[in-house]
């Protein structure tokens, strides 16, 4: 009985957790922007799968404590495709916060706005590098 | 007062055509056309506005224009212009994908997806810290706990700007129709442009009524 109990509880709690992700996802519509950039809307419901299945898996092999044991190399590369995602999530939260726009006005660059992109970019990924290998070790 | 002698044409615009290289544009193609008289219509039709290009690109045609140019074809008719202003012209050449490339394309968006959720949720779980969540998920992929795994973290602060690449950036292609696309930026800037004209309008007509 008790555990019946606590898994219908952890069941809600895991339902109202996941919508509350794929909410946030779609309010941010940074995947719709992926599937534009990349020209490929045919799959869409591909790319929902795979958030689910993400979501889902990894949350399992969080909780059993489960390790895939392969070499370092493939790590970086799945830490690659994670930043790529965080990026663009990062990005695109800023974007929904309407800083950019509003400061480009204040200042007038509004045909300069490559500038501001680049900018964004090596700040960001600078500020990653420095906390990673820096700020961690002091 | 009634005009006896003109026909009355209406032409209903849409907002956007799409069309092949090296292809017309007639009327026919981008609205509707109402007229009482049927030859006057069939004619109104099979006006040409829009010439094709070789290349792909985005275009557009004014309202303006068409009435312009019905107007000189045809004599002795009204034209009103319903819907537009403007009709975007969206030129594409017929699409060769690789069965290859469309595959990569969609197994990249999956494995970027997939793996960014994977990271999100294990983010969440550890309190929004990702020093935590690093090493959890360094852990889950190689079974060796390790403090800040420098082979996970400086792709990781990489992929971050290539990340930011992809959202902001123009987008790269052969085609000068998906170049000129606008990025997000670019676009919420339009945004608060416009909202920020309509505001001015309000404020303006606010003033004159006080």
């Amino acid at each position: 009985m008790k555990l019946l109990l606590s898994s219908l509880i952890g069941l809600s709690t895991g339902i109202t957790i996941g919508s509350a992700a794929a909410a946030f996802f779609t309010l941010l519509n940074f995947i719709s922007r992926m599937i534009q950039v990349m020209n490929a809307k045919k799959r869409i419901n591909l790319y929902q799968n795979s958030v689910v299945l993400g979501a889902t898996i990894c949350s399992l092999m969080y909780f059993f404590h489960m390790s895939l044991k392969l070499y370092k190399i493939f790590s970086s590369l799945i830490s690659l495709v994670m930043g790529i995602f965080v990026g663009m999530f990062s990005s695109a939260l800023a974007e929904v916060l309407n800083v950019m726009p509003v400061l480009s006005k204040k200042l007038k660059v509004k045909h300069k706005l490559k500038y501001i992109k680049i900018s964004l970019l090596f700040g960001k990924v600078l500020g990653a590098l420095w906390y990673w290998l820096v700020f961690i070790k002091m | 007062m009634k005009n006896i002698g003109k026909e009355q044409v209406y032409i209903y615009l849409n907002d956007k055509h799409s069309l092949d290289i090296n292809t017309h544009v007639y009327i026919e193609d981008i609205g509707k056309v109402y007229c009482k008289n049927k030859s006057i219509k069939r004619k109104v039709e099979k006006i040409r506005v829009y010439s094709g290009q070789d290349k792909e690109i985005y275009d557009y045609i004014s309202g303006n224009d068409i009435v312009a140019k019905v107007l000189d074809t045809i004599d002795n008719i009204d034209v009103t212009i319903i819907g537009g202003p403007d009709v975007l012209l969206e030129v594409k050449d017929k699409e060769n994908t690789k069965a290859i490339l469309e595959f990569l394309k969609i197994f990249t968006i999956c494995v970027i997806l997939f793996f960014g959720s994977a990271l999100t949720i294990v983010y969440f779980f550890e309190d929004v810290g990702m020093e935590e969540t690093v090493k959890k998920i360094h852990f889950l992929i190689t079974g060796v706990e390790e403090d800040n795994p420098m082979t996970f973290t400086i792709p990781f602060s990489v992929g971050i700007g290539l990340g930011i690449f992809a959202f902001f950036n123009r987008v790269f292609s052969f085609s000068k129709r998906r170049r000129q696309e606008p990025g997000p930026l670019e676009i919420e800037l339009n945004l608060y442009d416009k909202d920020m004209e309509d505001v001015i309008i309000q404020e303006l007509k606010d003033k004159d009524k006080s």
